[in-house]
C-alpha cells in the first residue's frame, strides 16, 4: 500500500468501526480475501465495497477480484503505530 | 511519552499480518503477452533475413546495416526471454495438478515451448520461430479450454 503504508509497518485496526458506522470512500481497511489484505475503499455500494491499493498499477485489488462483500471487512485502519 | 506507552500497550495486542497483495489466487493470467512476444520473435527473424546487405564502401550504409541488425537481434532476444517468462508464469502459477487429467501433455508442451524460446535466442531460424508461435498458440488453446472447464 505504498506510499501510505510501507512493508513491516504496524497499524491499529478497529474491528468495531463498521458495526456502528458505514464505510466510506477513502477509508483504509483490512479485508479478508484469501488472506488479510490492506486496501483503500474507492466506492461503496449496498453491502459491498470496491477497494484499490494506493500503489497504482502495481496493486492487485478490486480491479482484478471485483467488489468485496461488507462482511469480508475485518476492520478499519485507524492509525499507524 | 504517550506514544511510547501506546507502543507498549500495542505490543501486548494480538497482531496479524495484513498483506498489500493478494498474490497468486487473484492474479490475472493470460497467454496473450506470450503470444505477442512469440509473434515479435517471428517478425524479427523475418526482418533480419530481409535486411539488405550494406554497401561496404559506404560507411553510412554499413552503420545503418549494423544498427538495424543489432536492434532486430536485441528485440528478438528480449521477446524470446519475455515469452519464456510469460509461459513459465502460466505453467507454474496458473496450471494446477488437476489440469493434468484433462491435458496429460501439459508438462511436455510447456517444457518444449520454453526450450523453443531459448533456441530462438540462439538462432535466426524461420522454422523455429514459426514453431514457437504455433507452440504458444497451442498453450493459449489449452488455457482457454481450462477456463471453459472451470466455468462449467
Amino acid at each position: 500500500m505504498l506510499p501510505a503504508f510501507r512493508n513491516g509497518e504496524k497499524v491499529l485496526v478497529n474491528r468495531l468501526s463498521y458495526l456502528f458506522g458505514k464505510p466510506k470512500a477513502g477509508d483504509v481497511v483490512v479485508i479478508r480475501h484469501q488472506k488479510d489484505i490492506i486496501k483503500r475503499i474507492a466506492k461503496v455500494e449496498k453491502g459491498k465495497v470496491f477497494v484499490v491499493g494506493d500503489n497504482g498499477n502495481k496493486s492487485t485489488d478490486s480491479r482484478n477480484f471485483g467488489w468485496i462483500k461488507m462482511e469480508k471487512i475485518v476492520g478499519k485502519v485507524v492509525m499507524k503505530i | 511519552m504517550v506514544r511510547s506507552l501506546l507502543r507498549i500497550f500495542v505490543n501486548l495486542l494480538p497482531t496479524k499480518i495484513a498483506y498489500a497483495h493478494c498474490d497468486v489466487p487473484c492474479g490475472i493470467y493470460d497467454p496473450k503477452p506470450a503470444q505477442i512476444a512469440a509473434a515479435t520473435v517471428l517478425k524479427m527473424v523475418e526482418k533480419i533475413q530481409a535486411l539488405p546487405q550494406a554497401n561496404a564502401d559506404d560507411k553510412n550504409s554499413v552503420n545503418n546495416y549494423y544498427n538495424s541488425l543489432v536492434r532486430y537481434v536485441f528485440t528478438k532476444e528480449e521477446h524470446a526471454g519475455k515469452c519464456k517468462e510469460e509461459i513459465l508464469i502460466l505453467w507454474t502459477d496458473y496450471f494446477k495438478p488437476e489440469h493434468l487429467g484433462k491435458f496429460p501433455n501439459l508438462h511436455d508442451k510447456f517444457w518444449e515451448t520454453a526450450k523453443l524460446c531459448s533456441v530462438n535466442k540462439q538462432e535466426v531460424s524461420l522454422q523455429h520461430a514459426k514453431e514457437l508461435v504455433q507452440a504458444v498458440a497451442e498453450i493459449a488453446e489449452i488455457f482457454q479450454k481450462s477456463k471453459e472447464t472451470s466455468q462449467k
